[in-house]
């Protein structure tokens, strides 16, 4: 399973968009725009109190010019503080305020350039009206005994000068000018007189001026540019505000699909890691089933292996077995023979032996072999005759597996005929006991073979007992899952070793030597359990007991019928 | 989701506290008052503070630019070569040579108190003390350099380097190069004048005919424009009011004409500061007048259309004498005649 690039990238996308929305929906810097109107108020303050003290100093209040020189250091700082905070501030902001701000410089150098000459002329003014009221004050005085027309003249002048700097009016302003011109005329005083005249000439030149450029200052557009720019600003800020506020909107919008996409996410992962799991249980289903088909197929094969030695040991007994069973006739015959021979021979040996004495037969004498003749004939018979069983028993063993009788049959009729067959046997027995399942199906096969099975097995577990206190259990039962009906004979008797047990049913193979046993007795019955398409299993355990089981399949026609019939 | 509420919180939050604030806050540019009605409160002359808040490191450093030829070009003038501290902050003649030969158009103004105008030059052209000092550097008729050639024999001075990286975060940079000279003449101040003192209600320390003088240059009207903190150097006016009775000396030079362009100001000139007035010889603009008498009668004639009595001027230029002040500690003098 590769990287998920698409949905990684999705959600990479998304939270790229989240950001930029994030930083987008951040309100303007207010800090900014406190700092800017900041300057803006302290450009006002200055500029009020430069207005208050022009209008001031033009009134005669104001002792010095200082403190004019000082607002308009204010006015320039504030300006100064907007133009580096113009340069720092956004460009799109300071698109919006540079044209305002300059404007606003321009209407400050305006404004000082009015000052400068304000403060000129109302320098001028001042030191005229200082001249003019002193020396007409003096000239008034002296010359009031000399020439009572100037004094008349200079007392009008003085009216008129008083009228026209309380209300300056073009009227008053040629009367004054009239008076002034008059007065050139000639005498002792000429000189001051003069002197008056032109300050005279300059008073009411200078006020008018003066004036003049009062109101300009008081009507310089400063004001209305600070306002201006301040309207800018706002504006600015309440887009920049509402757009943040989309921004911020959006933002809300994408969070809710990165939220609805992770929560789908989320849910797959849940149903993948659901669907992995149940595919691991059917995954360790399977393998477990295909473990047991595989052991179950190793144990067929291990069948078929025993089943074809079983085959070639069975040709090639059956080929000794006739070999040997002829010449083993004529034994028995000829020693029969023999016997009675030596029988009709003895008494006249007996005759010659009471009338010669003692004499040699075959090498010894005659009163010794008298009596081991007959010993050695016996014994040839009885070996004969063991030869005999065991080629009977050989022929049984490879017989040609053909079944004799196929018919159907009872597994619990062929027990119970073997038990009776056993009866003398399991008498001497205390605990023999037999638990037979009622209603087994019947099976395709041959009683007697099945009987000779059941018989071979009891004998050999009678045979295991160590005394007469051991116990034998035969039991039948229904295997529902393979189907097939089960034979088990179990004794408490001595056990067989490990190593033994899976050769139990080799040929020649016996534990029972001594007792006359040929080793063919549980292979005879492993064939026939294996001609009845079964199996022969034992299980031991050393002193504590064997158990037998033979399993018989069941006919194909009968399995649907027998579960029913076990339920009854 | 939680940004939105987060960023709404923040905001109200914001909200309120600026409230808070402004509620809680005076308004922060309460209207000056008006002048203090102390012992000078209605008199146009005001005393000069007798601290700065400099800060010293600077000023040194400004002292060692100021008195340093390397601000010129092949290392010629320092600032000091024409602002002579032990000759008025000036130069003592009328016009100052420059280099090609000629003599400058305009005396050689104080730098005592400069600080205290609110112009530089005589025709005003410069707002700030270090616009001043930078078109003093580039002048070809005064320093006659630049930055580029500045800047690296300073550099090469490793005390420069090391006393501008204590007296400043930026090191030795063309700003902080001027802001350091500019903080020297800030520091050139020359308070607690006699007249000063006399402000500041020590009554007994003029003599009578030096508060006469006083009282003439206000009723004369002097004070019209010599006023303020510097006597003067606050505001223009035009040279040559009045007629003189002889014919006035050709003068070619336009004064403020020269910076704004406008017609008002030709023959305008900023009004000079009357500190230290006895030990700044020659006067005016162009230095035409050697004596106190001679340039307080012409100014009388030509400004005030007043002409003065010879008892006038003299009782005038006993009060002027007054307001020479003190650098350092020390009274301002002019250095003996065959000392200089």
């Amino acid at each position: 399973m590769g990287i998920p690039w698409r949905r990684l990238l999705a959600v990479s996308g998304l939270l790229l968009l989240l950001t930029f929305l994030l930083l987008q929906s951040r309100s303007p810097d207010a800090g900014l725009r406190e700092r800017m109107y900041e300057a803006l108020h302290v450009f006002e303050v200055h500029d009020a109190e430069l207005n208050r003290d022009v209008l001031l100093a033009r009134a005669g209040l104001l002792p010095h010019y200082d403190s004019l020189s000082e607002a308009m250091d204010g006015l320039y700082g504030a300006l100064y503080d907007l133009e580096s905070w113009n340069e720092t501030a956004s460009e799109e902001f300071s698109a919006a305020i540079s044209g305002h701000i300059a404007d606003l410089s321009h209407a400050v150098r305006e404004k000082e350039t009015l000052l400068e000459y304000f403060k000129a002329d109302n320098a001028l003014l001042r030191n005229s009206l200082t001249y003019f009221l002193h020396t007409g004050h003096l000239l008034s005085t002296q010359t009031a005994v000399n020439d009572r027309a100037v004094a008349a003249a200079i007392g009008t002048l003085s009216n008129a000068m008083l009228r026209f700097v309380r209300t300056p009016q073009r009227a008053v302003s040629n009367e004054i000018k009239t008076a002034l011109n008059q007065m050139t005329g000639a005498n002792l005083l000429q000189h001051d007189l003069h002197t008056l005249a032109l300050h005279g000439h300059l008073i009411v030149d200078v006020l008018l001026e003066v004036d003049t450029l009062l109101r300009q200052l008081l009507a310089a557009p400063t004001t209305t540019r600070v306002r201006a720019l301040r309207d800018a600003s706002l504006q600015y800020y309440s887009q920049m505000e509402a757009r943040a506020q989309t921004y911020r909107i959006l933002l809300y919008l994408v969070a809710v699909v990165l939220l609805a996409y992770l929560v789908y996410l989320f849910n797959r992962l849940r149903a993948n890691a659901r669907d992995l799991g149940r595919a691991n249980a059917n995954l360790r289903r399977e393998i477990d089933e295909r473990t047991r088909l595989e052991e179950k197929a190793r144990e067929q094969e291990l069948q078929l292996i025993q089943a074809n030695k079983m085959t070639a040991l069975g040709t090639l007994v059956a080929g000794v077995a006739h070999e040997i069973n002829n010449p083993n006739n004529l034994t028995m015959m000829n020693a029969r023979v023999v016997a009675e021979a030596w029988g009709d021979a003895r008494h006249i040996l007996e005759d010659y032996h009471d009338d010669n004495g003692e004499f040699l037969i075959g090498g010894l004498p005659y009163a010794e072999m008298r009596e081991t003749v007959p010993a050695l004939i016996r014994d040839m018979h009885v070996g004969a005759q063991r030869i005999e069983r065991i080629v009977s028993n050989l022929k049984d063993f490879a017989r040609p597996r053909q079944q004799a009788v196929q018919a159907t049959l009872q597994v619990n009729e062929a027990v119970q005929r073997a038990v009776n067959l056993l009866r003398h046997r399991i008498a001497k027995t205390i605990n023999f006991q037999v638990e037979i399942t009622e209603g087994l199906p019947p099976l395709q096969g041959d009683m007697q073979q099945i009987e000779q099975v059941v018989v071979n097995l009891i004998t050999n577990a009678l045979e295991a007992l160590p005394g007469e206190s051991g116990q034998v259990t035969v039991s039948t039962r229904y295997n529902q899952d393979d189907h097939d009906v089960e034979i088990e004979v179990w004794d408490t008797g001595v056990g067989i070793p490990q190593e033994n047990v899976e050769r139990l049913c080799d040929p020649f193979f016996t534990t029972k030597q001594e007792q006359g046993g040929t080793g063919l007795g549980l292979a005879i019955t492993y064939t026939l359990v294996r001609d009845h398409g079964g199996n022969l299993a034992f299980e031991s355990i050393p002193g504590q007991g064997t158990r037998a089981r033979v399993t018989l399949p069941c006919p194909a026609e009968s399995r649907v019928s027998v579960p029913e019939a076990l339920q009854v | 989701m939680w940004p939105i509420r987060k960023s709404v919180g923040v905001q109200i939050a914001l909200a309120v506290l600026a409230l808070h604030l402004a509620c809680a806050e005076p308004t922060p540019h309460a209207e000056t008052p008006l002048p203090p009605a102390g012992s000078w409160g209605s008199e146009p002359i005001v005393p000069i503070p007798l601290t700065t808040d400099l800060d010293v490191t600077q000023v040194a450093l400004g002292e060692k630019l100021f008195h340093d030829p390397r601000l010129s070009r092949n290392n010629i003038f320092s600032c000091a070569t024409c602002h002579r501290l032990d000759q008025g902050g000036g130069d003592g003649v009328s016009r100052p040579p420059t280099l090609a030969g000629g003599l400058h158009l305009r005396n050689t103004p104080t730098v005592f108190n400069v600080a205290l105008n609110s112009r530089f030059h005589w025709d005003g052209g410069f707002r700030t003390l270090e616009a001043e000092a930078e078109a003093a550097l580039h002048d070809p008729t005064i320093m006659n350099t630049d930055w580029a050639d500045v800047l690296p024999k300073l550099q090469a001075d490793a005390d420069y380097v090391s006393a501008f990286n204590t007296a400043y975060p930026g090191g030795l940079t063309r700003a902080n190069v001027l802001h350091a000279l500019a903080s020297f003449e800030r520091s050139l101040n020359t308070p607690n004048s006699r007249f000063d003192q006399y402000l500041r209600g020590d009554a007994d320390v003029l003599s009578n005919n030096e508060k006469r003088g006083y009282d003439l240059f206000k009723s004369y009207g002097c004070a019209a424009c010599h006023q303020g903190v510097n006597v003067g150097g606050n505001m223009f006016q035009r040279f040559g009011i009045f007629r003189s009775q002889t014919r006035p000396r050709d003068d070619d030079d336009r004064g403020r004409f020269g910076v704004t362009g406008a017609e008002r100001d030709r023959q305008v000139f900023r009004v000079p500061s009357l500190r230290n007035v006895a030990v700044t010889a020659p006067y005016y603009h162009d230095g035409r007048v050697q004596t106190l008498e001679t340039a307080v009668d012409l100014m009388a004639t030509r400004q005030l259309g007043r002409p003065l009595h010879n008892e006038e001027i003299e009782l005038i230029v006993q009060f002027l004498h007054t307001l020479t002040g003190e650098y350092q500690g020390q009274l301002l003098t002019l250095p003996d005649e065959d000392g200089s």
